[in-house]
């Protein structure tokens, strides 16, 4: 029944449903910028395709993990522990295999299951225990670290053909030439697509059908709507809960796999204050901290922003690299503004 | 009856307050004897700790290499460190280790005639030290719970005390510290330093060190009770350092900004005023953000907790100056009170906050907020106003302990200083038994909760595990803190000593 209306309403209303507003707003501003780079740098090969491409692979692991968290936001928690869960990832491949020698087909698995491990522990411990997420997942993330520590304290750096292939896989783009002899040829500058930003692409699309198309996806959202009327109406919120702090872990640990096929090493203070350049990427995707909003899409190109101010600064070649921290602040500050301005605006319409 | 037991309480706690004070006493009047003996003075590491400093240290370095050495020495190179007063973890582990080779060293006996002649007082001295150790803070424990029960008068209601969340970061911290006394019996000792008219002792090195977090804590208490979060205040720790070692090395008259020296050229009242004035305006911002225009705080603390550093070095040009200049090195090193300066800092501050907030109405209106924030504005509290109050002097508290960890290094960092001051001010908080949720909050729970995270870092450096893996064991021991505070279990524990109360009254009847 219900789809059946939603059918009736003509595709511009659908479109322009103010609950996309803050997808919209990301993915113009993205737009805007993108154009004063291409305005301004065109003639040094802002607009290629490669640099579009870089933006992708600057913070896939960024990326990837921010699926997760976009979960996690959207049910009204926080997880603070991703960058460690990703580090310790890290640790335990390359201990696993410079070490003792372990394959890293299995220790990419073991880590997996910690990442998964930990995460349902951290979320049974706010479901049944009241505990601030905040608090937890702090604890979590000192917990791992900390663990990431007494592995080693170096950095470890290993050298395996697996990574080195996963590392190496990419796909080459072509574009057609001629069209009636099917000829084709490799765009240039040459562009690859590496096997980070496929993990990254592929998460963003099972994230969205995850949220948008299954009932545990409605449960997200009910949850973080209002927690107590979601108990009340029968949804399982404890099973949602910990499944999305799962959910979440798993994603920090494969996007410590994605760190390891960048930097083929592990390190104890990998990706240190990982967690907040994570979350401010779903918050500028429009995500919203108190739960209820949010859309992967929106993240996705909350990350390709994160990528795009810094490739202007490197393409300005002048200005100091701290201006990319100031930048992302006053960004977070417009987006935070425009999120404010569309909440009361809905707000007050619904008046 | 239950007036006299407080007055027992508080007897028994001065006489073994006065034991302590004794013993600390005659250390000090016996230390000139023991310097005719030094070779002695060395069989207890923590004595060399001690006594180096204000005597001739390098030949007494050197007699005690040379005994070292000619004895069973293999860690002779960790003894000779010069303790300074700054604990590393390095000369920590080195105390600790010395205490066994010693006094075989000493036994070996090459040049010490002396060593013999002396060593009967010198072990009752160590005795003194050790029992000093004991005696002044259980003495200190005890007096204080006896002030503080006859002064409330409050009869001791075990079901309130258990369900109170104070109570059980106080017990976590008595834990940890009675651990630490059972690994070394010296852990509590304290000794005075002539040269630098400051005590010594693992106890005094822990509230100096927790001073920043203290302060922090403060403002974060408030904060948290208004149902937010400061994320920027490490950031603008390091916006203060930068701030303050630009304004003494920069020369204004210059404009290529050359350093001028090793002294400020300012009147020094700037070099303070300025990154505070800094840091309390970024405050208003986040206030004015959280307050006028309704943002998540988390989220609008998050852009100066991201820019700040930037700021910090931009401030610098990504340079890191250093300074000598004594006054500055006064805040963070030097003495007041016969105490390091943080301390005395950290106290004016702790009280001064204190009476703001319960003696005026101040506080009350912060946790009227902090519960709801519509029913408070109804009821006349501009809460916007209590927002931006509140936002502001956490950014103060901020720079002043950005102050103070600058003047601790001589030097600024920007990326470094207040490294994740943020997360471990906001556990101490939540460690001292304020929610996150808002509401109710307890200053002095702040403190409690900010000793105990340095003292899991000293315990932890006892044990000679690396500072990188002090976070496990911080993350274990805020787990059973946090699992013990947890709603839940806090019910299900009061329940418990309830229905044992029943029990027991029902057997009585």
């Amino acid at each position: 029944m219900s789809v059946k209306t939603e059918k009736r309403q003509s595709l511009l209303t659908r479109i322009m449903n103010p609950k996309y507003m803050m997808v919209y707003a990301t993915v113009i501003i993205f737009l805007i910028i993108y154009a004063y780079g291409a305005i301004r740098y065109g003639k040094s090969g802002f607009t290629t395709l490669r640099t579009f491409v870089n933006f992708f692979t600057d913070n896939a692991y960024y990326g990837i993990s921010a699926v997760g968290m976009t979960m996690v936001l959207i049910t009204g928690g926080i997880d603070l522990s991703v960058a460690s869960v990703a580090s310790l990832t890290g640790m335990i491949v390359a201990y696993g295999y410079e070490r003792m020698g372990i394959s890293p087909v299995i220790t990419m698995l073991f880590s997996m299951l910690v990442g998964i491990g930990l995460g349902a522990l951290m979320g049974a411990a706010i479901h049944y225990l009241n505990v601030p997420p905040f608090i937890t997942t702090l604890t979590g993330s000192f917990l791992a670290r900390g663990i990431c520590s007494l592995i080693s304290r170096e950095s470890i750096s290993m050298n395996h053909p697996l990574i080195d292939q996963l590392a190496g896989a990419k796909i080459t783009l072509y574009r057609l030439v001629n069209l009636q002899n099917w000829e084709w040829e490799k765009i240039k500058p040459i562009t690859k697509i590496d096997m980070t930003v496929i993990i990254f692409i592929v998460m963003i699309i099972a994230g969205t059908i995850l949220l948008q198309h299954t009932r545990f996806g409605r449960n997200v959202y009910a949850i973080g709507g209002n927690e107590a009327s979601a108990k009340l109406m029968g949804l399982p919120v404890g099973r949602t809960k910990i499944a999305v702090y799962a959910i979440n872990g798993f994603c920090s640990s494969l996007a410590g796999i994605a760190y390891v096929l960048v930097v083929k090493s592990g390190w104890n203070m990998a990706l240190l204050g990982g967690e907040l350049e994570v979350i401010s990427s779903a918050v500028i995707g429009g995500t919203l901290l108190t739960g209820g909003v949010g859309y992967m899409v929106g993240t996705m190109f909350g990350v390709l922003l994160k990528s795009v101010i810094p490739a202007i600064i490197n393409f300005n070649g002048t200005l100091s690299s701290w201006w990319g921290k100031i930048a992302t602040g006053g960004l977070l500050l417009l987006f935070i503004v425009i999120q404010r301005l569309v909440v009361s605006y809905t707000e007050r319409k619904r008046k | 009856m239950k007036k006299k037991l407080h007055l027992i309480l508080l007897i028994a706690g001065a006489v073994v307050l006065a034991a302590g004070l004794y013993c600390f006493a005659s250390i000090c009047g016996m230390k000139d004897a023991v310097y005719a003996g030094y070779g002695v003075s060395f069989s207890d590491a923590s004595f060399a700790k001690v006594f180096v400093n204000d005597h001739d240290e390098e030949a007494v370095r050197e007699d005690f290499n040379a005994a070292v050495l000619s004895g069973t020495g293999d860690s002779a190179a960790d003894g000779t460190e010069a303790p300074t007063g700054t604990e590393t973890p390095a000369e920590t582990e080195a105390t600790g280790a010395e205490t066994e080779t010693a006094p075989a060293a000493a036994s070996a006996g090459a040049p010490y005639d002396t060593v013999i002649g002396s060593f009967s007082r010198v072990s009752s001295l160590r005795t003194a030290w050790r029992l000093q150790g004991i005696f002044l803070p259980v003495g200190a424990l005890l007096c204080l719970a006896g002030l503080v029960l006859i002064l409330r008068g409050k009869h001791l209601d075990f079901a309130s005390i258990m369900r109170s969340k104070i109570t059980w970061a106080v017990i976590a911290e008595i834990l940890i510290l009675i651990v630490c006394l059972i690994i070394r019996p010296d852990f509590f000792s304290i000794s005075y330093q002539p040269s630098n008219h400051m005590l010594y002792g693992n106890l005094i090195d822990i509230i100096n060190r927790s001073a920043e977090i203290t302060i922090i804590g403060m403002g974060m208490t408030m904060v948290i009770a208004l149902g937010g979060t400061d994320l920027s205040v490490g950031a603008l720790v390091a916006v203060s350092g930068a701030l303050a070692l630009k304004l003494m090395r920069w020369d204004p008259t210059n404009p290529l900004y050359q350093t001028p020296g090793d002294y400020t050229v300012y009147p020094f009242i700037l070099v303070l005023a300025v990154p505070l004035l800094v840091c309390l305006l970024m405050g208003l911002f986040n206030g004015m953000l959280i307050g006028r225009l309704k943002l998540q705080p988390i989220i609008a603390t998050l852009i100066l907790m991201v820019s700040g550093r930037g700021i910090a070095q931009i401030v610098t040009n990504g340079k890191q100056y250093t300074t000598m200049y004594s006054p500055f090195r006064w805040i963070g090193q030097g003495s007041c009170l016969y105490l390091p300066t943080p301390i005395v800092i950290t106290a004016v501050i702790v009280v001064g906050v204190m009476l703001f907030v319960r003696k005026t109405a101040f506080g009350t209106f912060v946790e009227s907020v902090g519960i709801n924030a519509n029913s408070s504005r109804l009821s006349g509290i501009d809460s916007r106003a209590i927002i931006l109050i509140v936002f502001a002097l956490t950014g103060l508290l901020s720079g002043i302990s950005g102050l103070i960890y600058s003047s601790r290094i001589m030097s600024n960092d920007s990326n470094n200083a207040g490294l994740n001051y943020e997360t471990d001010a906001i556990l101490s908080v939540v460690i001292g038994g304020t929610s996150m949720t808002g509401g109710k909050f307890s200053l002095a729970g702040t403190v409690i909760g900010s000793i105990i995270i340095r003292t899991i870092v000293t315990f932890v450096y006892f044990f000679g595990i690396p500072a990188d893996a002090t976070m496990a064991f911080k993350a274990l021991i805020i787990a059973v803190v946090i699992v013990l505070q947890a709603e839940p279990v806090r019910v299900w524990m009061a329940k418990r000593t309830e229905r044992r109360a029943l029990a027991k009254g029902g057997a009585m009847k």
